[in-house]
Order: structure tokens, then C-alpha cells, then sequence
């Protein structure tokens, strides 16, 4: 220790207090959410017909409120907690914390509201409109700053392994989220990417990966390398493992984003990359997983008796079970199986649930009872909770797995005549229903748990005494005169500057090298003359299935197998998703994938389909969207939208913007006159439903005419 | 110094030697040399990768679109050799086959799942065309043309190819069901659509 004088400091657990309560009640709130489209896919009619409340709006809303809102919220607690304490000073600035906290529940509150409105840029889990990406933005810079300017004033020389993974988590969200948002407005809430098919697949799924990796994952391995063993006081296992596996693990999770992308129109090269780079994850993933299980030698009995410790050995479990799963799910053959099915859900939610709620939990009974200075209100409701939760999280996994895997068999089914043994998509969806419901239960258990969390842990803070003043500490400032002696890594750990850099660098090397040829190559896809741009009407049509979320439902993505092309026609090719921004290939199928549904039913059988699906698909578990038929198009705003397609490259002319409101009326009117023999009137004419049909007719028609 | 570290940090005698002096907010850490599985594993990975990747990319390992390909020539080989054992229809066979005592049963279930939604419940039609009247879009309306286009479909127009789906006897017990629609007039009739036969 240097000879320096003591200074004198306090930590700011008020922020922190904050936090822990936002993350209680996003962590309830994202749940309900889970479990109201949960039980909509066990039974279509539990929207109960309103459109605010359709599969289709409130998943975005599931996903973001999980994700941003109680991990976001959960993560921020422990990072301001801890990074405190491990660098011994108070943050930097009282005033940029409580703008972060309240500018991020400002996002939150915006992304209930817009979202159900069916205000949507469909990139999952980046669904919000381009106003909110700004204040995204702002705020996380905020959060950065505040972050960094405590890492310059601190009291501790070395930044612990936590601190690494804070790092590289904050710089790397901007550069994603950043990225990602690339858009240009049309209107106060409606934008395009500036990419487009594959290039804004390529983008939205490094993103949507590494949102998973950098927002889901290592943040949480930070807070895991603070609470586990502070919980218990035992040393960390190995210092070595730390440092091997953080650079590792940030330097490979960047390439693997394209392993959402297997057998769809991407380059192969690209494929191959993703599915190399997700297997060569799985030590660097698991070394997290062995610092925490084997810090826990000699701890062990302590797990049967205390919850907290509970819900750290499950979590770290599950994550080690999740990133086993992962790299397995990104080998070809077995990706070619799960893609697209309720597999996928099932390892998101042993993610989601299993890693991300049982941490927080443990995180949240360790920290609430110190913040306010109190105890528990009941260890027993904390047990029961656990319980509950586990009971949930196993029916969640266990019904999903089962139903993916027999959903995913039944697809590329094909008998000894070169025919496909299921080709009604009904019977496949019929067979795992009651999958379906076991699920709802599974979720309903979690939810449960989670408000038996909220009930404990407001008792405690309600029975909690009022904490007058924030507790005083000592440190001796830093001497930064003194000569660095250190060696190696260490050494790095004294120079955050420099550590911030080589991060931002591990990161960069994968999103450069798979980026560059994506994006600046004209060879990167053969452009086919035949793929012409959508019509104004066909637009319009295609913002409103971005608006319902049809892609969280329905693929448009044949992928390049037997099976697929059977049931859908010919494979999916490069070509014809030029002119999409943004893409809309989705990544799972509770219905058919629509990629070529255009032509194949005529235009009345869409019609009465969106009404009500049962009627034309008996059994059909789709909602429906009567009030497509009330609401008119809105084609004032069309020819905006053209010129913005036009200044992103889609080759319209000046004339066919000029014309793109009575181009859009003509259309209406053919196809609805083309509809009267099947009984429909012309009055709905200038209705959605109409623009809705001319999108669906359309798609994956040019390559194949 | 730490607020919250009620009790010692435990350590073990034989960690002692792989302790290192770091102590951040009372957390110790141990040097212990990484597992031996875990390299391995690493390793492995790491080993397999590369030709893997170089394999795919660079030497010609099979594409997913020759892949593509080969499996289709498989299954359109295969639908051949099938259809050339089904054969044509065959009257004789279907007559025989539509004396059966269940044949009306069958037949109208098959209609009630699958052509209902577009025709109809009484063949009046609706998405599809009017199966009561004496016109017809594809083929003339005899028992082998309707025969066919309900094998078949008329995929373009958006009528299924129900054959591979509901087998010959399915299909021969709905054409039965559909025939006896010929000449009712049913309430809701859609307008006649296609060429008169009689």
C-alpha cells in the first residue's frame, strides 16, 4: 500500500436500491407478458380480438421487457454495486446515474406503449422505432461515461476479472446497437434500414446474437465473479482460467452470429464461419461455468440450506447447459432439425430463466438485505420460490424440447413414393398443442415465483429501518507516479485505457472480417433481372405485416432442402430480398413459411383467411385481424416512403413516386373487383386487408414466373 | 475495508501455494493451472475447425446446393416410379371400390376437412368454384378430369394436390361424395364459373 494519506469516501447504494427495485418489477411485468402469448398459442383466442394484444405485438414486447428491461435493470444494480466496491471509490457522477436510471425506465415505458401499437422496425429484439434507438443511444452513452469516469477515480490499482467483463459488455451493446440501427426515418415513428435481405439478416442476427452474448451473458459472468464468492466466502478458482477464457470468449462470440442463418440464402462461406466459431465457443463459454462450480469447493453443504446459493449453482448450471446446447444447435445437420421450431424456444428460455432470472435472484436476496440493512422477511418463501421457479423452468424446457424435436421430424418426413408423410402444416401444429399447454403451465410456475420474489423482498424492504446516513470508508488514493512493475496481463489490469482498446479490438476483428465482404462486394450475391421492386400498393401491404409482427409466426425462408422444397416450392435464393428493408426471413415457424405463398391461393382465400383463419384452414391456431378490414390504407404517406426506398437504392423512378397514391388506388380496386365473385364487397376497397393481400400475393412470385 | 464481507474468506492448506496477493473488496483468487479436459476440449474444436472450414470453402466438400440437388433428382425418381405404379384412374377399379359400405361415410368426412373451407359445405362454393352446376374450369367434369385435378390440384389457382395426402381410396370416396352435388341448388350458389358440359 502506498504511504499516502487515507481518504475518505461513501459508496451511492441509492442508485443501486433503484435499480434492484426497477429490476423486480420489470422482471414481473415481462414475465405476465410471457405467459399472456404463452396461452395464446395454447388457444388463438386469448387476445380476446384485440389487436394491441395479438402474438404478433406482444412477443417483441416479451423479448425486450426480459432482456432490457429485468436483465437490463438487474445487471445495471449489480454493476453500480459492484464496480464500487472493487474499485474502492463512488461513482462518478450522482447525476449521470439517476439519468441513466430513469432515462432507461423512460425506454421501457416507451416500449409498452409503442410496441403493442404495432410500432415496429422487426428486428427481433431491435424492434423499437428509431426515436427511441436515439435515446437508447444517449442513454448508454451515459451509462459509459459514468461507467469509465469511476474506473479513472478509482482506489484500486488492478481491475478484477468483474471489471473486465463490464468493459467489454458496455463498448461492445454500442457498437451493436448502433450498427443495427442504421434507419431512415419516413415518419416520427416509422423508419428503414439502411440494409437490406441478406446484408440486414447478416447485421440483425450479429446483433441479435451478440445482444445474447454481450447483454444476456457477460455482464452476468461479471456479476458472477463478484456475488458467488462474496456469497460464500471462498476464492475464485483460477485466475488463469479468468483471463484465458474472458479474451477468448469476447474475441470468438463476435463471429458466431450467422449460426441463425444456417441452410437460409447466405453465403456458405458465411455459414461455415458461424458454425466453426459457435463450436470453438463452448470451452471459452464452460470456463465460466468451472471458475464458478469449483469456487464453490468445500461449500458445497451450504447450497442444501441456503437459497441464495441455490439459485447461483442453478444458474451457472444452466448456463453450462445452454452453452453446451448452443454450439450444438449450430452444427449443420442438427441446426437443419431445430431451426425455425419451438426447440430454439426451449434453449432461449433454459437461457433466459435457468441463467438470467435464477442469477438475478440470487444477486437480488444478497443485495436487498444488505442495502436496506435488514434481513430476509421470509427464507422460506425464498426456498418456495426457488422451487416453484425450477418446477416451471423444467415443464418450460422439457415440453418445448419435446415439441421442437417432433414438429422438426414431422416437417422433413418424407416416405419411400419421394413424398412428404405430413404435407397438411396443420398436423404438425395439431400434434404438439398439448405441448403447448405443459408449456403455459411451465411459464405460469415461473411467473408465480417470481411474484413470490416481489411479495419477499418489498416485505423486507417495507419492515426495513429507514437508513439515515451512507456508511463512510477509507482507501488510500492511488499513487499513479509510481514506476508499473507489473508483468503480463497484470500489468494490463493497471492500464484500463489500454484494456478498453485491445476489448474494442477483440470484437472488432469478427465483425470486420465477416462484414467487409457482406457489405462492400457486389459478388457477395448474383443479382437476378428479374427481381423488380414491390409496387406502392405491395409496400404499403409489407409495412403492415412488419406493424402485426407476422414474422415472430410465419419464415420467409426455403431453405435449400428436399423436405422444404416439397412442402414450399423452390429454395429461397439470394437475389430476392434485394429491394426488403428490412428483411422479414424470421426465425421460427408456428405457421408455414410464406416465402412463396404469393399466387399460390387466390386473392378471396386471403381475404377470408385474415378474417378468420379457421375458415378457410380448419384448425388453424393463427389470430385474427378483423380490423385490417376497418382500417383504411394509408396511402398519403406512400409517396415518402418510395423516395426513402429510392435514396436506399431500390430503383424506382421519379414518375412512379409521383404516382405512387393512384398506382396504390388502381391496384386496391383490380384486386378487390377480382374478389366480388367470391362475395366481397367493393367498399373495402381502400381497406388494409387489401394493401395486406397485394404484399402476400406478391411474395417470392418474380424469381419463379 | 470491504462493507459486506461478514466472514473470513476460507481457504483450504493446499490452496495455499496457488494463492495470489490480489484482494479486491475481500475477494481472493487462486492460480490454479486451467483443467486438462477443458484444454483438450478447447483444443479439439479448435483442430476440428479449420479443416472443416477449409474443407467447405476452398476444397470442394459438397455445397449445400449440389446437396440440394442430388436429394431432389432422389425424390422426383422416386415420385416417377410411383406414379407409373399407381397408374391412370381406373374406373372399373373405382366403381368396384365405391360399392363399399363405408365409402359415403369416408367420403363426406374427407370433404367436411378438406374441401369444405373453399366449396362449401354443400358444394355452393366460395374461395373455389360451384361444384352443383354443370360447369367446369379444368377438364370437363367427368369422373376421371375432376378425378385428376383432386390428385393433382391445380396448384397455381390454389387447389392442393390432395392425392398425396389422402391416398387413391380418399380420394375416390370424395369424388363419390362430390358427385352427388351435381344438379342440387344449393342456398348461397355461387355464380357458375369456367365451360358448360353436359
Amino acid at each position: 500500500m502506498s504511504s499516502k494519506e487515507m481518504e475518505s469516501f461513501s459508496y451511492d447504494d441509492d442508485i443501486v436500491k433503484k435499480f434492484a427495485i426497477a429490476t423486480i418489477i420489470w422482471g414481473a411485468v415481462g414475465m405476465l407478458v410471457g405467459v399472456i402469448i404463452a396461452s395464446q398459442l395454447a388457444d388463438w383466442r386469448f387476445n380476446f380480438g384485440i389487436e394491441w394484444l395479438t402474438f404478433g405485438r406482444l412477443r417483441p414486447l416479451h423479448t425486450n421487457a426480459i432482456i432490457f428491461a429485468f436483465v437490463g435493470n438487474s445487471i445495471f444494480t449489480g454493476i453500480y454495486h459492484s464496480t464500487q466496491r472493487l474499485l474502492k471509490t463512488r461513482l462518478f457522477s450522482d447525476t449521470l446515474s439517476k439519468i441513466h436510471f430513469w432515462g432507461w425506465q423512460l425506454i421501457i415505458v416507451l416500449a409498452a406503449v409503442t410496441l403493442p401499437l404495432g410500432i415496429s422496425g422487426s428486428k427481433e429484439y431491435a424492434e423499437l422505432e428509431w426515436p427511441i434507438d436515439i435515446l437508447i443511444t444517449v442513454i448508454w452513452v451515459v451509462f459509459a461515461v459514468n461507467f469509465f469516469g469511476t474506473l479513472a477515480k478509482r482506489r484500486e490499482k488492478h481491475i478484477y476479472v468483474s471489471i473486465w467483463f463490464y468493459i467489454a459488455s458496455i463498448v461492445t451493446i454500442a457498437l451493436l446497437h448502433i450498427v443495427n440501427s442504421l434507419e431512415i426515418p419516413v415518419s416520427l415513428m416509422k423508419s428503414y434500414p439502411i440494409f437490406a435481405g441478406v446484408q440486414d439478416a447478416m447485421v440483425q442476427w450479429w446483433y441479435g446474437h451478440n445482444a445474447v452474448a454481450f447483454f444476456l451473458t457477460t455482464p452476468v459472468l461479471g456479476l458472477m465473479y463478484y456475488y458467488v464468492p462474496k456469497a460464500i466466502n471462498r476464492p475464485v478458482y483460477s485466475y488463469r482460467l479468468s483471463i484465458v477464457h474472458f479474451w477468448s470468449l469476447i474475441f470468438l462470440y463476435i463471429w458466431a452470429g450467422p449460426h441463425h442463418l444456417l441452410y437460409t440464402a447466405l453465403p456458405e462461406w458465411a455459414q461455415t464461419v458461424g458454425m466453426v466459431f459457435s463450436l470453438m465457443l463452448w470451452a471459452p463459454s464452460w470456463g465460466g461455468m468451472i471458475n464458478g462450480l469449483l469456487t464453490l469447493r468445500g461449500a458445497w453443504d451450504r447450497v442444501r440450506k441456503e437459497a441464495i446459493l441455490k439459485y447461483f449453482v442453478t444458474a451457472i448450471t444452466f448456463y453450462g447447459m445452454s452453452t453446451f446446447e448452443g454450439p450444438l444447435l449450430s452444427i449443420k445437420s442438427v441446426n437443419s432439425l431445430g431451426h425455425y421450431t419451438d426447440w430454439i424456444v426451449g434453449h432461449v428460455h433454459g437461457g433466459g430463466i435457468g441463467w438470467n432470472y435464477m442469477f438475478a435472484a440470487g444477486m437480488l436476496y444478497y443485495l436487498v438485505p444488505r442495502l436496506w440493512k435488514t434481513t430476509v422477511y421470509s427464507e422460506k418463501l425464498s426456498s418456495t420460490q426457488f422451487w416453484t421457479g425450477t418446477l416451471g423452468l423444467v415443464l418450460y424446457y422439457l415440453s418445448m424440447t419435446v415439441a421442437g424435436i417432433t414438429q422438426g421430424l414431422m416437417w422433413r418426413a418424407i416416405d419411400g413414393n419421394g413424398q412428404l408423410v405430413y404435407p397438411n402444416f396443420m398436423e404438425t401444429v395439431d400434434k404438439i398443442l398439448p405441448m403447448y399447454w405443459i408449456r403455459l403451465i411451465g411459464g405460469l410456475l415461473v411467473f408465480t415465483s417470481m411474484l413470490i420474489m416481489l411479495y419477499n423482498l418489498f416485505k423486507t424492504i417495507h419492515l426495513a429501518k429507514k437508513v439515515e446516513k451512507e456508511d463512510v470508508f477509507q482507501a488510500p488514493s492511488l499513487d499513479w507516479t509510481k514506476e508499473n512493475t507489473d508483468k503480463g496481463h497484470r500489468k494490463l489490469e493497471g492500464l484500463t485505457s489500454v484494456f478498453t482498446v485491445l476489448a474494442v479490438l477483440a470484437v472488432l476483428v469478427g465483425t470486420v472480417i465477416e462484414f467487409i465482404p457482406a457489405l462492400l462486394s457486389r459478388d457477395f450475391i448474383e443479382v437476378s433481372e428479374k427481381i423488380k421492386p414491390y409496387t406502392p400498393l405491395e409496400l404499403a401491404g409489407r409495412d403492415l405485416y412488419v406493424r402485426e409482427g407476422c414474422y415472430n409466426c410465419h419464415s420467409q425462408m426455403i431453405r435449400p432442402m428436399a423436405s422444404e422444397v416439397l412442402r414450399y416450392g423452390k429454395a429461397s435464393e439470394a437475389t430476392e430480398f434485394i429491394y426488403d428493408h428490412p428483411f422479414q426471413w424470421g426465425s421460427k415457424r408456428t405457421g408455414p413459411d410464406l416465402a412463396r405463398i404469393g399466387g399460390k391461393y387466390p386473392d378471396s382465400w386471403h381475404y377470408f383467411h385474415m378474417i378468420d383463419p379457421r375458415k378457410v384452414s380448419p384448425g388453424s391456431i393463427m389470430p385474427v385481424y378483423t380490423w385490417l378490414e376497418k382500417d383504411d390504407t394509408e396511402y398519403n404517406i406512400l409517396p415518402k416512403k418510395l423516395r426513402v426506398m429510392q435514396a436506399l437504392g431500390v430503383p424506382y423512378t421519379d414518375e412512379e413516386v409521383r404516382n405512387s397514391i393512384s398506382h396504390a388506388k388502381a391496384q386496391a380496386e383490380a384486386i378487390t373487383r377480382g374478389m366480388a365473385d367470391a362475395g366481397v364487397s367493393m367498399k373495402v376497397k381502400d381497406k388494409q386487408l387489401i394493401a395486406m393481400i397485394a404484399y402476400l400475393q406478391r411474395m417470392g412470385t418474380d424469381l419463379t414466373r | 475495508m470491504s462493507d459486506n464481507n461478514e466472514n473470513e474468506v476460507k481457504i483450504f492448506d493446499d490452496e495455499k501455494k496457488v494463492l495470489l496477493d490480489h484482494n479486491y473488496d475481500g475477494i481472493r483468487e487462486l492460480d490454479h493451472p486451467l483443467p486438462k479436459w477443458w484444454l483438450i476440449t478447447f483444443a479439439i474444436t479448435i483442430i476440428f475447425s479449420i479443416p472443416y472450414y477449409a474443407a467447405y470453402t476452398f476444397f470442394g466438400a459438397q455445397t449445400i446446393d449440389q446437396e440440394l440437388a442430388q436429394d431432389m433428382k432422389e425424390m422426383h425418381a422416386k415420385q416417377a416410379a410411383h406414379e407409373a405404379k399407381q397408374g391412370k384412374f381406373n374406373l372399373a377399379e373405382y366403381e368396384a371400390y365405391i360399392t363399399g359400405s363405408k365409402v359415403a361415410k369416408i367420403g363426406k368426412k374427407v370433404y367436411k376437412r378438406k374441401c369444405k373451407a373453399c366449396h362449401g359445405a354443400n358444394g355452393e362454393g366460395g374461395v373455389g368454384p360451384n361444384l352443383t352446376d354443370a360447369f367446369w374450369m379444368h377438364g370437363n367434369g367427368s369422373l376421371e378430369t375432376v378425378y385428376n385435378t383432386i390428385n393433382k390440384g391445380v396448384v397455381d389457382k390454389g387447389m392442393a394436390a390432395w392425392g398425396p395426402t389422402l391416398g387413391k381410396e380418399k380420394v375416390f370416396a370424395v369424388l363419390k361424395h362430390m358427385m352427388e352435388f351435381k344438379g342440387t341448388n344449393p342456398e348461397g350458389a355461387k355464380a357458375s364459373q369456367g365451360q358448360e358440359f353436359n
